[in-house]
């Protein structure tokens, strides 16, 4: 009773610190080793939060350290299992937040930027080297479409903040000058990219050129750096055929 | 050359400490106030004395009511000879003792 309510009355402070301390001690378990459990057991006799902070703080490393020299007592095999499973656990966060932030492995599911990219196509984009190095004409982005929130598509780079877009005779025009580009016939609205947009357009000018050219730089969510490889509507690995032609 | 075991400043510290009266059984937390190591680096020696067979440790109730029991500690007969000898060498070996002493318990 009287042990129960000093506990509750304690600071804030050395209540972390003997909490930090007991998940360093006892883990999941109910008794830690009987070092941990002895450093425990001191912790009682500091006073003040420094020496509590202090206390706990070297505890916590001697703690590990008998874990770990209990770890090695442990059979070989139960020693190999459990470095295989954080192995796993490890390289499954690896790749998620590789392919969340990073590069993102992702699937094309439409013919808007053919012959570039084919319906079918996997391709890899960089997420973060272009916020660095940022957009020359020519690159090809993934972006967010603004009437589709939550989905994305594929187009390539035409014009950066202050390029004049043109269309003469089906093919484009920047600044004065034909955009050398063998796609198909483009048709467009005479434009000067505003500062901080850009200018995309779909290879695939006949299939794709509903949407507005004219996007926010901050839609673009990453940089084609490599096409992979072609899933094939036979492939295992093309999830099922989707109806809009972005 | 393999480094000679027990003879870091802070082994040399906990050795004095354990020496003052070998017969008495010591608190894990009154040692790391006597040598002014943290507890960090006060366990790991206990535990390597204790695996070596150099440290007795046993668990004794508490002086106050309600609370858990408590770890003490005490050298065995080989412990404290040892203790003795690598104080004895670390005496003899240092030029300057009491600087040696300084700059230990710091």
């Amino acid at each position: 009773m009287t042990a129960s309510r000093e506990v509750a009355s304690e600071h804030v402070v050395r209540r972390l610190a003997r909490f930090a301390l007991t998940v360093a001690v006892r883990g999941r378990r109910a008794n830690g080793g009987p070092w941990g459990e002895a450093i425990l057991a001191e912790f009682a006799q500091t006073c003040g939060q420094w020496e509590a902070i202090r206390w706990a703080f070297g505890g916590i490393r001697a703690a590990l350290q008998e874990r770990r020299a209990a770890h090695r007592e442990l059979p070989r095999r139960v020693r190999i299992r459990r470095r295989a499973i954080r192995f796993v656990l490890t390289a499954g966060l690896a790749a998620f937040v590789l392919q969340q932030w990073v590069l993102t492995f992702s699937y094309q599911p439409s013919p808007a930027m053919a012959p570039t990219l084919q319906t079918s196509d996997y391709f890899l984009s960089d997420r973060i080297g272009f916020r660095l190095i940022g957009l020359d004409r020519g690159d090809i982005v993934v972006y967010q479409p603004s009437d589709d929130p939550g989905g994305t598509a594929i187009r390539r780079v035409i014009g950066l903040p202050g390029d004049r877009i043109d269309c003469r005779a089906g093919l484009v025009v920047r600044n004065g000058a034909e955009v050398g580009e063998p796609y198909l016939p483009a048709d467009c609205i005479p434009t000067i990219v505003p500062d901080g947009s850009v200018y995309l357009l779909a290879d695939n000018r006949a299939m794709a050129n509903q949407t507005d050219p004219v996007v926010d730089a901050d839609q673009v969510q990453g940089r084609m750096v490599a096409r992979l490889w072609n899933g094939g509507p036979e492939s295992w690995l093309a999830p099922p055929a989707r109806s809009d032609t972005r | 050359m393999p480094r000679i075991p027990h003879t870091s400043p802070q082994t040399l510290l906990l050795f004095s400490a354990l020496l003052v009266d070998p017969s008495r059984w010591r608190y894990g937390y009154d040692l790391s106030r006597e040598t002014g190591l943290a507890s960090g680096t006060l366990y790991p020696i206990l535990m390597r004395l204790s695996q070596q067979k150099l440290l007795d440790a046993d668990w004794q109730p508490s002086d106050e009511p309600g609370r858990p029991p408590r770890h003490t500690y005490r050298l065995t007969a080989d412990g404290a000879a040892l203790a003795r000898q690598r104080l004895a060498a670390a005496a003899a070996d240092a030029p300057a003792p009491a600087t040696r002493l300084a700059f230990g318990a710091r």
